[in-house]
């Protein structure tokens, strides 16, 4: 057991280090403490960040040569995250592009499909969204009732998406749709891109429990689809799946742990500015949560291996209620230090409390987004441990 | 980087698996006699035997102690090789007392805070240190006083008089005795935390009630997924804990401090739903399930005496 870093991964560190710090603004370090939570303007630091990472070579770095990427090696992209993490760098935009959809192209796409579609996706100004759940369909994705009917080299979709991240400003959707029934649930589904702008497309957006609408409903009513957007073969749109959720599985658990060592070191911060850092039950309970962070960090690193090995499997939704735990407990615990910092007043103050309860109620989502706690359990336990199925 | 076991290190697994298997497995915890010792110095020999008190790498010592609380091995094997070796080492690296403690001359243990000890019933030695001074007594200097123990296999006992004691040595302040300390606590911590996992499963799986295997429901399958979730949590701590000791990484004190904290609650938490899952038959004194509570609860006994694992971490964290 090893977990030494080389002098090749110093190496790339450093150049990690030095090509953040000279592309991020130089006030940025201030101005991250404050993070803004206004919709539109993080949009937009999102988008400009995401062509600067890819205009410098640094997105999806692992990703082939061919596709866009570097073919570095995922602990390459651990590192490059870590260094994100330290500069509180911002989040590229299009993280279902990234961490999903691009992925399953990669593996299922033609030729044409990824010459089409990869680039314009690593920049950020084609933003993707992923057309899974359905009102009768949130965990039991084999429940899919939407609709795809092929009519000569088109299809039909009628149906509709809900709670479907980024589609308030997404260009395309990778979508799961019905063109069949078969012998088992989940036979008959197929996978196809969806042009949003395309006519008979509605995307309203959801207003969500934090005010902002980051996700939103896909109306779709004689949708008429070109045959060459199937991804993957008619029908096998199950095993495409399986291919999206494992890739967000294997992979994005490395860029979640990012965001949350970020607001768990402004947790740090916040005790700090507010005088309760030496409280014995604050010092308590940002040791826990030192520990749990720690957790998903090691876990990933201990992933690495697994990964390199072989395509991501069941296993891999450990990192994922890892880090739903770890990020919620981050953000109520910011929540706790407010509470017991009402009296204060300061110049900043209504800001950081926007901040907090944002980043508090947005926490909610983590359990429920990307496999709810409870099907991911589910799938642990009869994957993993053996255990018998329960329904 | 290669977070894995290296394949010497898969074989010395299975040669502990293998002899401890063999010797009586769990079974084994139970031949405590009433007034007898709580120790097991026949399994303590052939460890040592084995090369047990000369490992050459902390991740080999990493893997004794989570055999051993797997198989729940007895004193003083946990007590001598986990805590007064590395107390020893760093101490006094060429005293004649490590050579026999190797060797099964000896066998020295700690007295925490000069006032507790554990399985003093079969050392020779006790072991201090205060300050940064460590000194000897032998066991017939000691007066002691058994205390009513929670775990059969690992008796305390408070330190009434000492007689005299000997110097050995000085520990600096960055010795790395605390961290091997709380890597062989985490490490034992993780073994008794898989026993019970391993329990928990194949009774869930075998275990039927309205007809069909109680593993089917979610309301057990869900406790053991959680059982899971915290040891591969509480794993990736000692093993990253263990090799920044070995490689005497700066990281090495919080690393070990953390894998202690994690694996203190991951046993405790694996310990009690076993029995919860087990129902009536696990709340039995005949059933395996208490001896693994009551190990997880002397393991954090011992690693809370040295410090409160969260407070050490918020003092390194600057906090």
């Amino acid at each position: 057991m090893d977990f030494r870093e080389g002098h090749r991964e110093a190496a790339f560190r450093a150049e990690a280090r030095e090509w953040i710090g000279s592309h991020l603004p130089p006030d940025w370090q201030r101005t991250a403490a404050q993070r803004l939570t206004d919709p539109a303007t993080v949009m937009g630091t999102r988008r400009w960040w995401q062509r600067e990472l890819q205009a410098g070579g640094w997105i999806a770095l692992t990703w082939p040569t061919d596709y866009g990427g570097r073919g570095a090696s995922l602990l390459d992209q651990v590192i490059f995250n870590e260094e994100l993490a330290r500069a509180k760098a911002p989040e590229p935009i299009n993280v279902i592009g990234l961490y999903m959809v691009g992925p399953t192209v990669i593996e299922w796409g033609t030729p044409r499909q990824r010459e089409r579609y990869l680039p314009p996706l690593l920049s950020g100004d084609e933003i993707w969204c992923q057309g899974f759940s359905e009102p009768d369909a949130g965990s039991d994705l084999a429940a899919i009732r939407t609709r795809a009917e092929r009519h000569g080299d088109q299809y039909v979709l009628n149906g509709q998406k809900v709670w479907t991240s980024y589609s308030p400003i997404a260009r395309f959707c990778m979508l799961q749709a019905r063109t069949s029934r078969g012998a088992r649930r989940y036979d008959g589904l197929t996978c196809l891109i969806v042009d949003l702008t395309a006519p008979g497309v509605t995307v309203r957006p959801l207003t969500q429990i934090t005010g902002n609408a980051e996700f939103g409903e896909i109306f779709l009513s004689d949708v008429h689809v070109p045959a060459e957007n199937l991804l993957g073969p008619e029908g096998q749109g199950w095993a495409v799946a399986m291919t999206t959720l494992a890739h967000e599985r294997g992979t994005m658990p490395f860029a979640l742990e990012v965001a949350t060592r970020m607001l768990y070191d402004d947790l740090v911060d916040l005790a700090r500015q507010t005088n309760q850092a030496g409280d014995p039950r604050v010092r308590s309970r940002l040791a826990h949560l030192q520990v749990e962070l720690e957790s998903l960090r090691l876990s990933n690193l201990r992933a690495l291996g697994r990964l390199a090995a072989g395509r991501p499997g069941p296993e891999e939704a450990v990192r994922k209620l890892l880090w739903e735990r770890a990020d919620q407990a981050v953000a109520s615990c910011a929540m706790d230090l407010l509470d017991a910092d009402l009296a204060r007043v300061s110049d900043d103050w209504g800001e950081l409390h926007r901040q907090w309860r944002y980043h508090y109620l947005r926490s909610r989502a983590r359990s429920i987004e990307a496999g709810t706690t409870e099907v991911l359990k589910d799938m642990l336990a009869v994957r993993v441990l053996g255990l018998p199925r329960s329904r | 980087m290669d977070p894995t076991y290296s394949p010497e290190q898969i074989a010395f697994i299975a040669l502990l698996d293998d002899l401890l298997g063999k010797r009586g497995g769990v079974q084994r915890a139970r031949s405590v006699e009433a007034g007898g010792s709580g120790c097991d110095l026949s399994l303590f020999s052939e460890l040592l035997a084995i090369g047990a008190g000369d490992l050459p790498t902390e991740q080999d010592r990493a893997i004794l102690f989570e055999e051993a609380g797997r198989y729940l091995v007895r004193g003083p094997l946990f007590t001598t090789l986990g805590y007064a070796l590395p107390l020893l080492e760093a101490a006094a690296p060429d005293c004649e007392l490590l050579d026999a403690t190797r060797a099964g001359r000896a066998i020295p243990v700690v007295g925490f805070g000069a006032r507790t000890v554990s399985d003093a019933d079969a050392a020779t030695h006790i072991v201090f240190v205060e300050g940064g001074e460590v000194t000897v007594a032998t066991r017939e200097q000691c007066l002691l006083e058994d205390l009513s123990s929670f775990d059969p296999g690992r008796r305390l006992a408070r330190i009434r008089e000492v007689g005299g004691r000997s110097p050995l040595g000085f520990v600096r302040a960055d010795a790395d005795h605390r961290a091997r300390w709380a890597v062989a606590a985490a490490c034992e911590l993780i073994g008794v935390a898989q026993a019970c996992l391993d329990m928990a499963v194949t009774y869930a799986k075998s275990r039927e009630q309205f007809g069909r295997p109680i593993g089917s429901f979610q309301a057990v399958s869900h406790q053991c997924v959680d059982m899971y979730l915290i040891i591969e949590a509480a794993r990736g701590h000692a093993y990253y804990a263990a090799w920044a000791v070995q490689d005497r990484e700066p990281c090495a004190a919080l690393a070990a401090a953390q894998a202690v904290a994690c694996a203190g609650e991951a046993a405790l938490d694996c310990a009690q739903r076993n029995i919860q899952i087990h129902g009536a038959i696990g709340f039995t004194w005949e059933h395996d399930a208490h001896l693994f509570l009551r190990r997880a609860r002397s393991a954090i006994t011992l690693s809370t005496m040295v410090q409160d694992p969260a407070d050490r971490i918020a003092d390194l964290l600057g906090l």
